[in-house]
């Protein structure tokens, strides 16, 4: 999808309604307005569109998705933050995303108090592609951090990362507005799969 | 025998005993030219985490009345660096540990300290030989 097409295109700009409005910015700003609840009766328009994410258009109520994968598209690194309290996993966690990712600007946050912050202080439209979350942290754990950052309006995919899995676990995460989860260790075939799932790959 | 078909016995002795899991091949492979101590760094940061998470956890258990809460979330921490270095046996031990923790039995929580550090210590050792002979290999002092 070229830049034109997604300039042109992107259905939410043309609704103009602000209710729809959600969180969508590329490292220059350029979706910084996309809406991406895709209003009833632009399904034909979006369908005319080719390339990565129209199928996601074409849906009534669209996600994120599709005005991430224009934003995909466009950008040269994504921007990541990992919030993780324990050295040796952001360790890890820092190899595999520039292991997986072409380019990737990765900010660390050590406890859900910080993560909320880097991301208020990120605007109301989030400065970052994707968060990923310990659960267990001082001061705030990750759970508590997703639902503030929910609560802020944020819609920037968040995927949970715990080495508790049991499904009451994973359900805590999902119902505090986590987008995904994923049992610790990460691995990169749990980080493509994430980063395909977004269309951050 | 060359220092590099040692250092490949002793990695496949890890694997054969279960002492390592595929976690570990996860960062050999991370392991590159831009990262040339990259296993050194992981496993270094494991034997000093599992070091004072065992020290910690024997403190609290050898207080009269135990916080399992708090050995719980020592336990879940050693569990968690386990996984990341692909430290099976130690990630297993620490799951019954964690049985323990919600039981609040102490006995059965000091046995398994006790099977944790063993598990910990001779892996441990290993992995101080193994970046011995890497170092001897590659030419990278390790870490520690």
């Amino acid at each position: 999808m070229s830049l034109s097409v997604c300039n042109v295109s992107c259905p939410g700009r043309q609704a103009g309604s602000r209710s729809h409005r959600r969180v969508v910015r590329s490292s220059t700003g350029y979706l910084n307005a996309c809406y991406c609840r895709l209003p009833a009766g632009l399904t034909d328009k979006a369908s005319r569109l080719s390339g990565p994410g129209v199928e996601v258009w074409s849906r009534r109520r669209a996600s994120c998705k599709a005005a991430m994968a224009c934003a995909a598209a466009e950008r040269k690194a994504i921007r990541v933050l990992l919030v993780e309290d324990e050295e040796i996993h952001r360790v890890l966690a820092r190899a595999l995303l520039r292991s997986a990712v072409g380019g990737v600007e990765l900010d660390e946050a050590r406890t859900g108090a910080e993560a909320v912050r880097r991301v208020r202080d990120g605007g109301a439209a989030g400065a970052y592609d994707l968060i990923i979350t310990d659960g267990k942290m001082p001061v705030m754990d990750g759970r508590e951090a997703t639902r503030q950052i929910r609560a802020m309006g944020v819609t920037t995919p968040i995927v949970g990362l715990s080495s508790d899995t049991f499904p009451s676990d994973v359900d805590a995460f999902l119902k505090a507005g986590a987008d995904d989860f994923t049992p610790k260790p990460l691995s990169k075939e749990k980080l493509v799969r994430i980063l395909a799932k977004f269309n951050l790959a | 025998m060359s220092a590099a078909n040692q250092l490949a016995a002793l990695i496949h002795n890890m694997f054969a005993t279960g002492l390592l899991d595929d976690q570990f091949q996860q960062l050999q492979m991370l392991q590159d030219p831009s990262a040339p101590n990259f296993v050194a760094e992981v496993v270094t940061l494991f034997c000093q985490d599992g070091e004072r998470i065992i020290g910690e956890l024997a403190k609290l258990l050898d207080k009269p009345v135990v916080d399992f809460d708090r050995v719980d979330a020592f336990v879940h921490q050693l569990k968690g660096s386990s996984a990341s270095v692909g430290a099976l046996k130690v990630k297993n031990t620490c799951v019954q540990f964690r049985e323990f923790c919600q039981q609040r039995s102490k006995d059965g929580c000091l046995k398994t300290l006790e099977m944790v550090r063993i598990n910990f210590y001779e892996l441990r050792g290993k992995f101080q030989t193994m970046l011995q002979l890497e170092c001897q290999v590659n030419g990278f002092p390790p870490n520690n």
